[in-house]
């Protein structure tokens, strides 16, 4: 009887009860911070390596494969076909796929062993996993491995895999270029 | 009397949760509010330097000569670091750097290499960000 009084007491005895909802508070807000920061960091680190991704996407597509290019050059008829608003449409650009392949591959290198500042600290294994490339435009997509900065417990999870996926093509200037000598 | 009024001020229970909640709860949150604000003050930071510099090489690049090249990123840096909310202050720290492979800067298949950089504060530190471009081999 007297056991079960105590308990009754104990329970009903308010001191100390602020305690308990600070720590619980302060608690959950510390797990919501370290996956926040987690959740931004890779975030940011996702961002980082879409940039470099679509720089080295640009820097593929311009190797212009000009046989395809000069192919069906312009000609009289084309003209008159122009002229009454029936010429052929532009196909765009064709651009030499394995010059493209290599450069997009030498610029992903050269900024994964380029300057710190260039990359973020979480970033780290970057890799090509897939190239596509169709005669006009180039798809890279890359993946790489993002380092949490602040490890959740229990979780037991210290970096997650990003990825990262380019499309670009090229674009004809708009202008007046006879014999290739641009008047505008 | 007085010393009695005093033993019952202190043993009144009156308010104390309110002081257990502020002596609990300030050494406890604040430094959490500090990290926040830092590494949300330092991200944002960082990220506006990456763009800046991505934004600056990308003008590089896209230019048709050395001269038009430099003033067009300087330009676009300006111009995107004041729609990106920078200050007066900001930009008095901000220092631009450019790096390139060969000379001049505006070669065919040349790399350029743009640096943002913004200055330490007494509250934050330094932070860097860079971006590699490649001029066009049809320049």
């Amino acid at each position: 009887m007297g056991v079960i009084n105590e308990i009754r007491q104990f329970i009903k005895n308010e001191s100390g009860s602020i305690s308990l909802i600070v720590f619980s508070l302060f608690l959950t807000t510390v797990a919501s911070l370290l996956v926040i920061t987690d959740i931004a960091a890779v975030g940011i680190a996702k961002r980082t390596l879409t940039q470099a991704t679509e720089s080295a996407a640009q820097r593929g597509v311009r190797n212009l494969d000009k046989s395809a290019y000069y192919r069906g050059e312009f000609d009289a008829t084309t003209q008159v076909q122009n002229f009454l608003g029936m010429g052929p449409t532009d196909p765009g650009i064709p651009i030499d796929c394995s010059k493209a392949i290599g450069d997009a591959q030498s610029a992903l290198s050269d900024w994964s062993n380029g300057p710190k500042s260039l990359r973020r600290v979480e970033i780290t294994n970057l890799s090509i996993s897939e190239i596509h490339c169709d005669g006009f435009g180039i798809q890279l997509i890359t993946r790489a491995t993002a380092r949490l900065p602040l490890v959740v417990p229990l979780a037991n999870l210290n970096s997650v895999e990003i990825s990262s996926n380019v499309s670009t093509t090229n674009k004809r200037a708009e202008g007046f270029s006879p014999f290739g000598i641009r008047i505008f | 009397m007085k010393l009695e009024q005093k033993r019952s001020f202190w043993r009144n229970e009156f308010g104390g949760a309110t002081i257990e909640f502020v002596a609990l709860a300030l050494p406890l949150f604040l430094p959490v509010i500090f990290f926040l604000y830092q590494f949300a003050t330092v991200s944002a930071e960082e990220g506006l330097a990456r763009t800046l510099a991505r934004e600056g090489a990308r003008a590089f690049v896209a230019s048709t000569d050395q001269n038009s090249a430099e003033a067009a990123m300087n330009s676009v840096i300006a111009a995107a670091g004041r729609e990106l909310g920078l200050t007066d202050r900001d930009f008095s720290r901000m220092a631009v750097g450019l790096e390139c492979s060969a000379s001049p800067c505006f070669t065919p298949n040349g790399k350029i290499t743009v640096t943002i950089h913004f200055g330490a504060t007494k509250e934050f530190p330094a932070v860097t960000a860079s971006a590699q471009e490649y001029i066009s081999p049809w320049v």
